[in-house]
């Protein structure tokens, strides 16, 4: 029996893609609650449940679709993304399109240099002003603070620009300073 | 592996046997990106000929009615192919005006590419000469050659090389 731990997560995948149905609970067993809690920010409702479930059930049925040279996490969370999408889509919560990806940003995609100091305390401002943030922002935000995905592998799980991502992260900082008095304190 | 994630992963492994849910197999998804690619690829192509067919006509003092809508087909076409290409990594990495930019560029160039060959001339001859649904009708009324005739007559044009 093998030893997941010691594995990557892209190496387990290749070992459920040869049908290791151990190795795939152990891929859920370890992103569960990551992808609940991520869904939790979006969907308030009795249903969390029942997407996150859909989520690994929609990973079981595609694994062997999975490049395994590309990074689970980010394939995950798509998915946990599109299931997002689709539950707000039928509530009708949500926009139909932004136009901020149709243009060039002159953010070029570079990773932000907060110190790690910093960004704990940034966290803990989000936490309490997060549902305060508008709905476009919110993503970007819970993505790259609290599982502290780059931009590139934010770009995978919402197939946009990583410029984008970049000019969302700073106009979500401008908002949070309007919206969470104690940023400033962080910020000026 | 503490009890709420058992139950979490039976539940899982639960509904997957109720819903006889089973990995799809790798082919699946080889023929997907596969169809995927070429569905894209045919787009184009048909949104290259039609942008081309437009010039074409342009040139021939076609119909301007038809040619503005062969043209308004050829831009959808081209916006859904793009629409398919943003899946893509290479597209979606990159700002979605850039990546509409690159196709709106590829199908101009095979548009130009493909005027200076024979190759609408000789459709519109061929068109002439067999009286094929759509394509004839299209060429004859678009190229100004007899729109609605059922002969191969030349219409008012000179320019069109009517088969005799």
């Amino acid at each position: 029996m093998n030893d997941y731990s010691l594995l990557s997560d892209e190496k387990i995948v290749g070992l459920a893609q040869g049908g290791d149905f151990d190795g795939f609970g152990f891929l859920a067993e370890k992103y569960q609650e990551k992808i609940k809690r991520y869904i939790r920010r979006f969907v308030q409702s009795e249903e969390i449940n029942d997407i996150s479930q859909n989520v690994f059930l929609k990973a079981f049925e595609n694994i062997r679709g999975f490049n395994v040279k590309l990074k689970f996490s980010s394939w995950i969370y798509r998915i946990a993304h599109n299931e997002i999408v689709n539950f707000l889509k039928k509530k009708k919560a949500l926009p139909l399109f932004d136009f901020d990806v149709f243009l060039p940003h002159l953010d070029f995609g570079r990773d932000e240099m907060e110190n790690a100091a910093e960004r704990k305390i940034l966290r803990t401002h989000l936490e309490q002003c997060f549902e305060k943030l508008p709905m476009k922002y919110r993503e970007v935000v819970w993505l790259y603070y609290f599982d502290e995905f780059s931009y590139r592998e934010i770009s995978d799980v919402l197939k946009l620009p990583p410029a984008t991502i970049g000019t969302r992260l700073k106009r979500a900082r401008q908002a949070l300073k309007t919206v969470c008095a104690g940023l400033n304190k962080v910020y000026g | 592996m503490d009890k709420t994630n058992n139950n979490f992963i039976e539940s899982i492994l639960e509904k997957a046997k109720l819903k006889n849910l089973k990995m799809k197999p790798r082919a699946y998804f080889i023929a997907r990106a596969f169809g995927y690619v070429l569905s894209v690829v045919g787009i184009v192509v048909l949104s290259v000929f039609l942008s081309s067919f437009t010039f074409f006509g342009l040139k021939m003092q076609g119909e301007i009615w038809l040619l503005a809508g062969v043209l308004l087909a050829g831009l959808l076409l081209l916006v859904f192919a793009w629409i398919l290409a943003e899946k893509s990594p290479f597209f979606y990495k990159r700002p979605f005006a850039v990546g509409l930019a690159v196709f709106i560029l590829v199908v101009f160039l095979a548009s130009w590419a493909v005027l200076a060959t024979p190759f609408h001339q000789k459709a519109l001859e061929w068109s002439q000469k067999n009286n094929a649904p759509v394509i004839s009708p299209l060429y004859k009324c678009g190229c100004g050659c007899g729109c609605g005739q059922k002969n191969s007559s030349c219409g008012g044009s000179s320019k069109c090389g009517c088969v005799k």
